[in-house]
């Protein structure tokens, strides 16, 4: 155990997760102590996401990203692969990187004038043989570089060298991210650049509400019913679906129903796929077929797909399909997004949309408007998200507020048969069928709570 | 060009101008006041609205600075109008208690005239005070408006708003710039 279990006034790590009663104590979102130890023990020891693929086309493309509170570049080199660096010169500290993208085929200090290729090798000083006539020690020297993994376009790094790969690491979810993210031979790309923005919440309220919770909605999204956009009873609706989760690896997310009709023809299989995946456009099915294994078409054909999770520590993903207003077509709309954590109390948002890269223009242009109007900065499902958790923020600054207890003990057994259509869930991981429970996040804080505590996974 | 004509001239670009000015104006006093019903009735049906993500870059890649193909906003008319419907609603709770606002128009610009529109270039300071916290969420645009002269007057008929922070520092964009 590498962590110290105990905090300085002596409370016990254990002490603030109760897991008979299912619960968080409050004081995990405002202690800098906690968050400190986060550093270490979640931002060292966890693939982080930092980048998709597509946001680097070409060798040379670089990204500056966060790992925790470290500052990194992501960059392409010439074969291809992708490498993170710490975006910190290995002389004085300065910053190498200071646009947040861009293109460099070396970086070089803007303070004494390190420069670095793309591996974070250092090539050289200027007037190294006046300064260092007995030589600079290029291997000390070299920038730090995380490993780095990829997955269906989506990069992460992890800083610790030893430890789980990252497939490894997806546990059972991978399966549904293949699902999400595997569908066709060029996969999704990013529309463009990310919306940034800052929120006043600790980290951990988005990533373990995009887990699964759908009872939020009820209520939080429920302006989209009375404003009329859609219908009356359809955040309740919302709430009947598939909970699916890597209680291991803390990994979560919800998938859409199993109907009681299998499709068989492919006029119903094209029906239920447009439905299913949005934003893949009808000319990709074929690919789809190609892509995903028996099990995961299985599930297709009998209208499961994932459609929301979070993949531990801070990457969520979400499709939604509404109409512009009511009546009009449901457009369909694909976001990935990150909770950076700046402090205890604050994250950076960065959201981007996806799209098909096979796609028509035209669909990638409606995708990347569709996606905006209900979510990030603007959305009007999410903007008031920012609200409540904003408030979750300030409330637990009290001494009072702090010694509160976040509650997760809405549950379910979970189970593999889903009794309305007698039909068997086909793919891996924890099972949750009907109304929504607090299974998800509470795997996801108990994923949390152990690496805390050093262990892994 | 003679003296009247100079004069004539003269007067025909202040009141562009001043056509230009007294649209902004009135357009941030309805939006400071909550009146976005109000508000959209300045709007032309077909309207383009649409805030690009600003991306912090070095001075190489300037045009890379706005995206083209990403945005905050990026709206037409019926979005705007449900976005006005949803956020007057009890539940929308990001402005269910509304935020104070005030938006400081300055440097208006008349760029280009046709016969019945105007190209028109603003400096935008949106303050927002938010529930009992002193301090304000802000942010800084320039606007690039297209102005449909019509018999019922000036309506916006396109807006482009360029935000200066690559990381916007509000809460969240439920309000209109």
């Amino acid at each position: 155990m590498t962590a110290p279990p105990i905090l300085r006034d002596g409370t016990r790590l254990a002490d603030l997760v109760d897991t008979d009663a299912r619960a968080v104590s409050a004081r995990v979102l405002m202690d800098a102590e906690i968050f400190a130890w986060e550093q270490e023990q979640i931002w060292q020891r966890s693939w982080v996401f930092v980048a998709h693929e597509t946001e680097l086309p070409e060798p040379g493309d670089y990204v500056v990203r966060r790992i925790g509170l470290d500052n990194v570049i992501v960059t392409r080199e010439d074969d291809g692969s992708v490498h993170v660096l710490l975006n910190v010169c290995s002389h004085r500290a300065a910053e190498l990187c200071h646009a947040e993208q861009g293109s460099a085929l070396r970086f070089q200090c803007p303070y004494h004038g390190l420069a670095y290729d793309r591996r974070g090798r250092l090539l050289g000083a200027p007037a190294e043989r006046k300064m260092y006539p007995g030589g600079l020690d290029r291997d000390t020297l070299g920038l730090p570089s995380a490993d780095v993994g990829s997955y269906h376009g989506l990069v992460f790094a992890r800083w610790t060298k030893d430890g789980p790969g990252l497939v490894e690491s997806l546990g059972d979810f991978a399966f549904y991210l293949d699902m999400y993210f595997g569908l066709t031979a060029h996969g999704w790309e990013v529309a463009g650049p990310p919306q940034r923005w800052r929120i006043p919440v600790n980290w951990k309220i988005p990533a373990e509400n995009f887990a699964g919770d759908a009872y939020h909605a009820l209520v939080t999204h429920r302006s989209e019913e009375y404003a009329g956009r859609v219908p009356r009873g359809t955040m309740m609706k919302s709430q009947i679906g598939v909970a699916v989760c890597d209680p291991v690896w803390g990994h979560g997310g919800r998938c859409t129903s199993l109907r009681a009709a299998t499709a068989a023809t492919p006029a119903e299989t094209g029906a239920l796929l447009a439905r299913l995946i949005p934003g893949v456009p009808a000319a990709l099915h074929p690919q789809v077929e190609q892509n995903l294994s028996q099990d995961q078409l299985e599930l297709l054909h009998s209208g499961a797909a994932p459609f929301l999770g979070s993949v531990f520590p801070n990457l969520g993903f979400l499709s939604a399909s509404f109409p512009r207003r009511r009546g009009d077509p449901l457009e369909p709309g694909v976001t990935i997004r990150t909770w950076v954590p700046l402090d205890a109390s604050t994250i950076e948002f960065m959201s981007w949309a996806l799209v098909q890269a096979d796609a028509d223009e035209r669909t990638k242009v409606r995708g990347r408007r569709a996606i905006a109007y209900s979510f990030g900065s603007s959305g009007t499902l999410e903007q008031d998200d920012s609200e409540a958790w904003s408030e979750i923020q300030r409330n637990v600054a009290g001494v009072q507020g702090r010694r509160r207890w976040l509650r997760y003990d809405s549950t379910a057994q979970p189970g593999r048969l889903d009794e309305g259509t007698g039909k068997k869930w086909a793919g891996p991981g924890e099972i949750r069928m009907g109304f929504g429970t607090d299974d998800n996040q509470w795997n996801w804080w108990l994923r949390w709570l152990r690496l805390m505590a050093g262990d892994q996974p | 060009m003679t003296a009247d004509q100079a004069i004539a001239a003269d007067l025909a670009e202040w009141r562009r101008w001043h056509t230009a000015a007294r649209f902004l104006f009135a357009e941030a006093e309805l939006l400071d006041n909550n009146q976005l019903t109000e508000w959209l009735t300045l709007l032309s049906t077909d309207i383009r609205y649409v805030m690009p993500v600003r991306v912090s870059v070095s001075r190489a890649d300037l045009e890379k600075g706005v995206a083209d193909n990403y945005a905050h906003y990026d709206e037409d008319y019926e979005s705007l109008a449900y976005r006005v419907a949803r956020v007057q609603q009890p539940d929308a709770h990001s402005e269910a208690v509304p935020s104070r606002t005030r938006r400081f128009v300055t440097n208006v610009q008349v760029s280009a005239v046709t016969d019945d529109r105007l190209q028109v270039t603003s400096y935008l300071l949106l303050t927002r005070s938010q529930s009992v916290r002193p301090d304000y969420d802000q942010l800084s645009a320039v606007r690039y408006d297209e102005l449909a002269l019509t018999p019922e007057g000036p309506k916006l008929s396109s807006r482009r708003i360029v935000g200066d922070q690559s990381v916007l520092g509000l809460l969240n964009l439920a309000v209109f710039l």
